[in-house]
């Protein structure tokens, strides 16, 4: 059985396609999300999802979320006296929901499709599959997330000889992607996005107006405080979609919080981060050849596209209204799944193809000799351009700058921008060449090869003695090796992590813990609560924990609705 | 066009839907992840048919300049030239849902907001105010008016090219993703057009001071901010020779208004003048300021005028000097005494003249020998094996003891000439070394300096020296050859 992954920002999902279409699992606690957060408690326990995001609060030092930012990047995290890879703690998210699955399903599961945004690059796509490692799967497959969601969506659907955009704003990522749907081919004609634009964007801006408004400083609260404010801003955002208005009244620390704000305000600080979308939506559609109206639906995905806000922006773009007939939470894992059930050869789903493309493009840097003889360097001589179909493969010939010269530096960019400085490295290789040759004679033919999964390989062979050369992308610093793989891998099997049976019990502990930072006026009572259940704990009977756990769930819940 | 249709198993000239289902059937038999080459081939293929399809199904559409009336939202659909993958069987679903409301956006007039963007962008030079007004136009978030908008801007930058900042030019740019149209077909054109809109921005009255800094950045030299205003105002009108003889005799003249004129015309080259600018007088003084082996008439004009005014000042002074000498000498007639003033003035005037015709030959000499194999040549033996004759001449005097001075002036001249080919022919940087053997005025002083030198040293001294420069500089001109052995003798050489 292969299972569909959304690895998201703030929130992951795990289904598989079942037999009577793509299915979700419920985790422990009962939800299709689980948050992506990651928690280390005090005995060095490691602790996922609900509690771990409650756990962000009362103990940020120990926790994280939205480490999917920092996907292909070498950056370490410290948690409970352990540093952890971003690929790491993605595979704890995973492992987590792999668990729930194998609850579900009642057998082991060792391959996945995972999904990524469209937008990611290669060491971001290359950490996503070590991810996939760390946590004992095979990933079969990367799929772009703004197509799984299309996949989601022309299924349910079904309409024949559509075109259609999808608008996939996460927690963490902005993606589009324009689709055209015939014949049972789901043909991808273009995709764009930004990888640093997502709900928490808005979020942020939101904190930074109410801390200026209120003349404070982020260096005013402590962790505690901040992450507490934080939440109670996220929550306002959510209101704000559906009131129009909002104020927040809540004592943080040592400060009265008292701030108002309305939908119009909202749009008008929210204005430079439309503008940042603007770009790749009229991108995709450019490079789909398509004009405005020629898109029969734009379909809304992701938490963050509930925001009245992004309807604004596509009236105002397209002159229509987006539709949302998909659950944007859950519409890419629906499509994960489906992409699960087309790689494991489902019957129902043997007519359905789908083929996507390379959102960006990839090429090496050149010099170049203009009319008057003057050299240019740094200049951008793109191989594959951006939405290739994939699998794609494109070879382009080079030749040395000057006589005598007795190698060829190669280096790879992605990037649309023509001077390579602008653009992202991804490698750098040497090719040796004979000084004696003349220069038109010392022809350098390089290969790229874009897989279906978003693998990049680069081949170079200089015509004259026909010696390949192979450049391994993988000792870019954002890209874990295989030996350094397999010692993260031990590593990680070392650490000891909470049975699923523990997690609702968990989730409410740290649920309690967190509404003890947030709330001053209940905190007696909360401790008295907490040290009772952790009593009942003790107890370990299975009947006595149940009972508790319902009185101590409801309690909690009438609680924070007070407040 | 017939190998796409084949491959599709379909005839030529298939209607765009039927492509469609063709494509659709085969690919189940090549799924992309299953055989990727056989894949592209098909989606090659696929879309090659569709474009001609639909090309050809649809041959009445609008073009791209049609957008001259005010285009509304409701009549869009007109004025959009066809995609080349719009079916002509799915043109209805171009509607939108009747449940969705279309917000209305005022009818805009496509070609006059165009024109009040360029203009805008001459007016501003801060890249980001202008990038903020662009942003503040409520108009342009609707992509059907902004696509059309960057398609009238681009034609405009290209056909009526207006001076504006590097910076605004960006904003504009970057704004309607134009940078990434022009570098996706040809990155040069995006540079040229860049380059050709900072030119026009610099000649403007007001900004000579980046103009001058340019200059300064390209040449090397300290630009005149007096005189960049005279010349870039006489570069306005016609070539006038009169002008052209009093500016030749500025030191450094010439070669200010030379640079001037490279930057008006390297940029955009002589096509894209702006019209105030004298063509030809600009490239009069863009010929004139060439340096190392190109000989323009311009440039040997101003040679041959300024040698001359030397001469002739030279030539009038020496006589003026010695006429007063020579006729208060005793007992020598007025006419004779006169004579041989003339004639002495006369050689002293001449030889100016002289120095800048050996200076030219030996300009021409160095720029010959430095050539790159690869250069084009009717004769390439006689240039690959000058060096030799040239030392092998000297060494040749040597022997007939014939005056050592000439013999050693010679085999130096070879050896300096050897060293200048050997460095220039290098694409490897040594620059303190060639900093010594640059220019080609030291070696001629060299050369000078030498000979004199030689006239008055003792034969002792000059017995080891003379032969050392010899086996120099035949050991220079082996090892530059052997270098180019592959390419000389291909035949032997190469594997």
């Amino acid at each position: 059985m292969i299972v569909g992954i959304d690895l998201g920002t703030t929130h992951s999902l795990i289904g598989c396609y079942g037999d009577t279409g793509p299915q979700l699992f419920r985790n422990a606690l009962g939800n299709y999300l689980t948050p992506s957060a990651v928690s280390v408690d005090e005995q060095g326990h490691v602790l996922v999802g609900e509690a771990a995001r409650d756990r962000l609060i009362s103990h940020p030092a120990s926790s994280i979320a939205a480490f999917k930012r920092r996907m292909g990047t070498p950056r370490e995290t410290q948690l409970g006296g352990r540093s952890f890879r971003p690929e790491e703690l993605s595979a704890l998210v995973l492992r987590s929901l792999l668990a729930d699955a194998e609850t579900a399903l009642g057998a082991k599961i060792e391959e996945a499709v995972i999904s990524v945004p469209a937008y990611f690059s290669d060491a971001q796509r290359k950490a996503t599959r070590a991810a996939g490692e760390l946590a004992g799967i095979k990933v079969e497959r990367l799929i772009n997330e703004p197509t799984a969601a299309a996949l989601a969506y022309g299924l349910q659907e079904r309409q024949e000889g559509s075109r259609f955009m999808v608008f996939d704003l996460g927690g963490g990522t902005f993606d589009v992607s324009v689709l055209e749907m015939f014949e049972g081919v789901v043909e991808v004609h273009a995709s764009a996005g930004d990888n640093f634009l997502g709900g928490e964007d808005f979020l942020d801006v939101l904190q930074n107006a109410c801390l200026t408004d209120l003349k404070l400083h982020a260096d005013d609260f402590s962790p505690v405080e901040r992450g507490s404010l934080r939440r109670r801003l996220e929550a306002a955002k959510r209101n704000l979609s559906q009131h129009g208005e909002i104020s927040v009244e809540t004592r943080t620390g040592k400060h009265e919080i008292k701030w108002h704000i309305d939908q119009e305000r909202f749009a008008s600080l929210a204005e430079p981060l439309m503008q940042r979308m603007r770009a790749p939506l009229e991108r995709a559609l450019r490079d789909a050849r398509l004009h405005p109206e020629q898109l029969n639906e734009i379909v809304l995905v992701g938490g963050a596209s509930r925001m009245p806000l992004v309807s604004r922006l596509i009236a105002r773009m397209f002159g229509k209204l987006p539709l949302r007939h998909v659950n944007p939470d859950e519409a890419i894992a629906l499509g994960a799944c489906v992409a699960a059930g087309m790689k494991s050869r489902d019957a129902t789903l043997e007519e359905i193809i789908l083929t996507d493309v390379c959102p960006y493009t990839l090429g090496v840097e050149v010099g170049q000799r203009d009319a008057r003889g003057n050299v240019q360097n740094g200049l951008f001589s793109p191989i594959i351009h951006r939405n290739s179909v994939v699998p794609v493969s494109r070879e382009s010939s080079y030749w040395p700058m000057t006589e005598q010269q007795t190698a060829l530096s190669l280096k790879v960019y992605q990037g649309e921008n023509p001077l390579v400085n602008n653009n992202i490295k991804l490698g750098e290789l040497d090719i040796p060449l004979n000084p004696a040759l003349s220069v038109s004679q010392n022809e350098v033919v390089v290969r790229f090869t874009y897989d279906i999964n978003g693998v990049l390989q680069i081949e170079a062979t200089p015509k004259a003695s026909g010696l390949r050369h192979e450049l391994l992308l993988e000792q870019n610093p954002g890209t874990l090796s295989e030996t350094e793989l397999r010692t993260r891998l031990a590593a990680l099997s070392e650490l000891k992590i909470h049975p699923r049976e523990k997690q609702e019990n968990l989730a409410l502990l740290a649920r309690a813990e967190r509404l003890f930072e947030e709330h001053l006026t209940s905190r007696q009572v909360l401790q008295q609560w907490i040290g009772q259940f952790r009593q009942t704990l003790e107890s370990q009977d299975e009947r006595l924990i149940q009972n508790h756990r319902q009185q101590f769930g409801s309690a909690l819940d009438s609680l924070e609705t007070q407040l | 066009m017939k190998w796409a249709f084949d491959l599709l198993g379909l005839p030529i000239d298939t209607d765009a839907a039927s492509v469609k289902r063709a494509y659709a059937r085969l690919l189940r038999n090549t799924r992309p992840d299953e055989d990727p080459e056989a894949f592209q081939q098909l989606h090659t293929a696929y879309k090659a048919a569709l474009a001609h399809a639909s090309n050809t199904s649809a041959p009445s559409q609008p073009t791209p300049e049609s957008g001259s009336e005010a285009v509304t939202p409701r009549n869009e659909a007109a004025t959009h030239p066809a995609s080349p993958i719009r079916p002509a069987a799915t043109i209805s679903i171009a509607q939108p849902p009747a449940s969705t409301v279309r917000p209305v956006i005022p009818a805009v007039n496509i070609p006059a907001l165009a024109n009040e963007v360029v203009q805008q962008a001459t007016h501003v030079d801060d890249g980001n105010v202008m990038q903020q007004w662009l942003h503040d136009r409520q108009e342009f978030w609707s992509i059907a008016i902004k696509q059309q908008t960057g398609r009238l801007i681009l034609q405009s930058l290209f056909k009526h090219p207006q001076a504006m900042s590097t910076e605004s030019l960006d904003a504009l740019l970057s704004f309607f993703d134009l940078d990434h149209v022009l570098s996706g077909i040809n990155p040069i054109a995006l540079q040229e057009l860049r380059s050709r809109q900072l030119t026009l921005w610099q000649l403007e009255p007001h900004h000579h001071r980046e103009l001058a800094r340019e200059m300064q950045l390209v040449s090397g030299i300290r630009p005149r901010h007096g005189w960049i205003k005279s010349d870039l105002a006489s570069l306005k009108k016609p070539l006038r020779w009169h002008e052209v003889m009093w500016k030749a005799l500025v030191p450094g003249r010439v070669r200010n208004i030379g640079w001037l004129a490279r930057i008006i015309l390297g940029k955009g080259g002589v096509e894209e003048l702006p019209p105030s600018i004298d063509r030809h007088h600009t490239y009069f003084w863009y010929r004139a300021s060439t340096t190392g082996g190109v000989f323009t008439t311009p440039r040997l004009i101003i040679g041959a005028w300024r040698a001359s005014i030397l001469a002739l000042t030279s030539g009038l002074l020496a006589m003026a000097l010695l006429l007063p000498s020579l006729t208060n000498q005793v007992g020598a007639t007025d006419a004779s005494n006169r004579d041989g003033a003339i004639i002495i003035a006369f050689g002293v005037g001449f030889t100016p003249l002289v120095l800048w015709l050996f200076y030219l030959g030996c300009i021409w000499l160095d720029h010959w020998q430095g050539l790159p194999e690869s250069a084009p040549s009717r004769r390439p033996w006689s240039r690959r094996l000058f060096i030799p004759a040239l030392c092998g001449l000297g060494t040749w005097l040597y022997g007939l003891d014939a005056t050592y001075a000439v013999s050693a002036t010679i085999v130096f001249a070879s050896l300096l000439l050897a060293l200048r080919r050997w460095w220039r022919r290098t694409s490897k940087h040594y620059p303190r070394v060639q900093a010594l053997v640059r220019s080609t005025r030291s070696g001629i002083a060299i050369i000078g300096v030498y000979a004199a030198m030689a006239m008055d040293r003792s034969q002792e001294a000059q017995s080891f020296v003379l032969p050392l420069a010899i086996a120099a500089t035949l050991f220079i001109w082996l090892a530059d050859t052997w270098r180019y052995r592959a390419q000389i003798l291909p035949r032997f050489f190469q594997s």
